[in-house]
């Protein structure tokens, strides 16, 4: 099944759905960028800081659906037991890494002028950085477990666990006491127009630059499962 | 979006919130540009097994082999 992968154009370019996708997010992303930029007003009371505001929450929206998709394929590969789930899953998860990353620096660098502190340990951050670790170790045991089988079952069962965090950070400012805002409440947006607009914008370019990453990611998984494939032909061949 | 706390003044504030960007920047394309490394390390590994494979026993390559699979 994997055996008949090709990987002489493993990173997909030339690729007419490729090349749309890599089109799309460039674009996506320059009208997000002068949208955050130059279009939108500051907000009154933290200034040009609140910019971040759109970087942060793309980041983080996508981190969720990354780590949604890992936990989609995860149950998809111990359903069929087709090791291309278990790449989208390890593709997905990298990514995913990435963006809660990305998230939590730009919390920070977002919180450190409007809360005075670089780091507090407030529930949502807490979660959050507990989601980070539990998506590292996710990858950490995907390169530690001999054996594509064995390896794909394990980080099966660890993605789908491991996605049990994620409701959690997104709850956690419902559930206990925090300052981090709470911007986009159910049926309570409190958001200028210009702010709703940029964001979603944002958020769209984000999710296109994260199918991207997920796709590039992916067919490098499939080359590495080729790859390891063909060290075993030529081990016992 | 609530604010408060330290106020700086808004030379400073564009200078944070420039540097803060490029940062967030270089986080993304370091990620790009250490996937597109990984993608050409596996490719160029996976050609050259490709090549020893049919080959293999008339050309003698036996030692690169042991190399490449670090036997």
């Amino acid at each position: 099944m994997m055996g008949a992968v090709k990987t002489t154009r493993a990173s997909g370019a030339g690729r007419p759905n490729h090349e749309l996708l890599v089109a799309g997010t460039v674009l996506a992303m320059l009208v997000a960028l002068y949208l955050v930029l130059v279009w939108v007003p500051n907000e009154r009371t933290m200034g040009i800081v609140s910019r971040i505001f759109y970087f942060h929450v793309a980041s983080a929206w996508n981190a969720f659906l990354a780590f949604f998709v890992v936990l989609v394929a995860s149950i998809a590969y111990l359903w069929r037991r087709r090791l291309p789930w278990d790449v989208l899953a390890g593709a997905s998860a990298e990514v995913g890494v990435l963006f809660t990353t990305m998230a939590l620096v730009s919390g920070t660098l977002w919180m450190r002028p409007v809360w005075n502190v670089w780091w507090t340990w407030d529930p949502r951050l807490t979660t959050t950085t507990v989601l980070w670790f539990l998506y590292a170790g996710y990858l950490v045991l995907r390169g530690a477990v001999e054996g594509e089988d064995r390896r794909a079952r394990l980080s099966a069962v660890f993605g789908i666990v491991a996605f049990v965090d994620v409701p959690i950070v997104f709850l956690s400012i419902r559930w206990w006491r925090t300052i981090h805002p709470q911007v986009l409440a159910p049926g309570d947006i409190r958001l200028a127009p210009e702010m709703l607009v940029t964001l979603l914008v944002s958020v769209g370019a984000f999710t296109l630059l994260y199918a991207l990453l997920c796709a590039m990611s992916y067919r490098v998984g499939k080359a590495r499962l080729e790859l390891d494939r063909t060290k075993a032909r030529l081990h016992f061949g | 979006m609530s604010g408060g706390g330290r106020r700086g003044s808004g030379c400073s504030r564009l200078v944070y919130f420039t540097s803060a960007y490029i940062l967030l920047w270089v986080l993304l394309m370091g990620y790009v540009l250490y996937l597109g490394y990984r993608q050409r390390q596996v490719e160029r590994e996976l050609r050259r097994m490709r090549e020893m494979i049919p080959g293999e026993a008339a050309t003698g390559k036996g030692e690169e082999r042991a190399r490449i699979l670090g036997a």
